[in-house]
């Protein structure tokens, strides 16, 4: 008799040990423009503060940040996006892998339906200091409904973008530009989300001149 | 008359060789095999490099080979050498640790630590720059002095990676003030050197007798400036986006994080 019960109690305990190892959900982020190490570093840091965050990793050639988090907290797609975005970082793809095994993901809209027919060209210019920044101005560019392509250029710090005319008008292209972080045409970023911009990506210190 | 043309001949190639003597040229780029360098030592004649992105350090040879690889740091930043110790500052855990003959250590009674980018010791002297709080820790040799805050003006700090200590002063790499900033060991501002180059992230230093060199992360430059502040060189050759330097048996060594390519100049 004891013998069942002892084989009980360590199955009882394995399948619990079994549903707590289990209970973490994976997150799987892409995020694009990782190239300084001091900043990307420091993302990985700040989210290792996070109570409950396991297995914290960036891979800064390929812009693969990876975590666990428990399940029971039931964090969002829309949160983890937003807290990427938070800290300055501009996600491109996230996957989730629930406990359970369902899996969500979201490829963040980089073009819209913009009609080519009325389709313009114009140039705007848009402060920002490095390749960090150049993947969030033209993310934010990108995910304005009716833009077909943005490029910015980090030496003249001008954005090329393409956009339709009957859906959008520069003035608003560049205002999500600056809420996002980056002085557009003269539209001033908001001054937390620019505090809260990566150090790299400080355009306006005075100390900062060009080469 | 002759006389007149050898002298000017001759002032002319002492004027060329002077040049030629000044300018660091590229003599070999070492390979290196999946490794994102941050910082470099040399330790009893051998190059190590602290590899940031997969948390080790790497002992490698004259063509990049890795012959000792040490492992389960978090992201070692810009390394030093005292006497037979490498000193490794690891951002991901705010301490600073040590390997001596195989032996791994961590240093105690250091200050409170925020993402330690660099470490510096000139006998018993140590600099520690402190990224997240934008200060320096400066011990020397009996306390520790505390330099710095956040900000742009002088005596400020911006996020500081790398120190450096001579004789009289502590060089700051003040890297998103896009400057270097001199104090003197009473924790003193100085002076600010090449806040006229237009740096982008000055992530790097190395100070030389007569020389200081930055590394320009974001513009991929090295710039080798005098104590005086005036440049007297600027590579790009064979740069992509470096982040340590070092003079060892007269060529200079220049870390490439991005190429994964350690640059050996001479001259």
């Amino acid at each position: 008799m004891k013998k069942i019960i002892n084989s009980l109690l360590i199955s009882l305990l394995v399948v619990i040990t079994a549903t707590a190892q289990k209970s973490m959900d994976e997150f799987q982020i892409q995020v694009d423009g990782l190239g300084c190490p001091f900043c990307a570093y420091g993302l990985e840091k700040k989210f290792k503060e996070f109570k409950g965050i396991k297995k914290v990793q960036i891979e800064i050639q390929t812009g693969d940040f990876k975590f666990e988090y428990p399940t029971e907290k039931q964090l969002t797609m829309d949160a983890v996006v937003n807290q990427v975005k938070k800290a300055g970082y501009t996600p491109k793809t996230a996957k989730i892998t629930r406990s359970n095994g369902a899996v969500e993901t979201l490829e963040v809209p980089v073009n819209s339906n913009a009609d080519s027919d009325q389709l313009i060209t114009e140039t705007v210019h848009v402060k920002g200091n490095c390749q960090m920044c150049k993947a969030r101005i033209e993310s934010a560019a990108l995910s304005t409904k009716g833009v077909q392509k943005a490029f910015w250029n980090v030496e003249t710090k001008m954005l090329e973008v393409a956009f339709d005319r009957q859906q959008i008008s520069v003035k608003k292209i560049a205002k999500n530009i600056a809420l996002a972080g980056h002085d557009a045409a003269k539209i001033t970023a908001p001054k937390e989300v620019y505090e809260a911009l990566p150090v790299c990506c400080y355009y306006n210190n005075p100390n900062l001149k060009s080469h | 008359m002759r006389l007149i043309i050898s002298c000017f001949l001759l002032s002319i190639v002492f004027v060329g060789c002077s040049k030629t003597k000044k300018d660091w040229q590229l003599k070999k780029e070492i390979k290196l095999d999946n490794v994102g360098p941050i910082g470099l030592v040399v330790l009893n004649d051998q190059l190590w490099l602290s590899d940031g992105d997969n948390n080790r350090l790497v002992q490698i040879n004259e063509d990049g080979k890795i012959e000792k690889e040490l492992v389960d740091f978090d992201r070692p930043m810009h390394i030093a050498v005292s006497e037979n110790t490498i000193l490794i500052p690891e951002y991901g855990r705010d301490t600073i640790s040590t390997y001596t003959g195989g032996k791994k250590a961590f240093l105690s009674d250091i200050p409170k630590l925020d993402a330690p980018a660099g470490v510096f010791t000139l006998g018993k002297e140590m600099a520690i720059a402190n990224f997240y709080s934008n200060t320096v820790h400066f011990f020397n040799g009996t306390s520790w002095l505390q330099i710095g805050a956040k900000g742009t003006t002088e005596g400020k700090f911006n996020y500081p990676t790398d120190v450096h200590i001579t004789k009289e002063f502590i060089f700051v790499a003040d890297a998103y003030n896009h400057r270097v900033q001199v104090f003197d060991k009473s924790g003193q501002f100085v002076k600010v050197l090449g806040q006229n180059l237009g740096i982008n992230a000055a992530t790097g230093i190395y100070v030389a007798d007569k020389e200081l060199f930055i590394t320009d992360f974001e513009n991929s430059h090295v710039f080798v400036v005098s104590l005086e502040n005036e440049l007297i060189q600027e590579i790009t050759e064979a740069i992509k986006k470096p982040t340590d330097m070092l003079i060892y048996k007269e060529q200079l060594y220049v870390v490439n994080y991005k190429s994964g390519i350690v640059s050996v100049y001479e001259r």
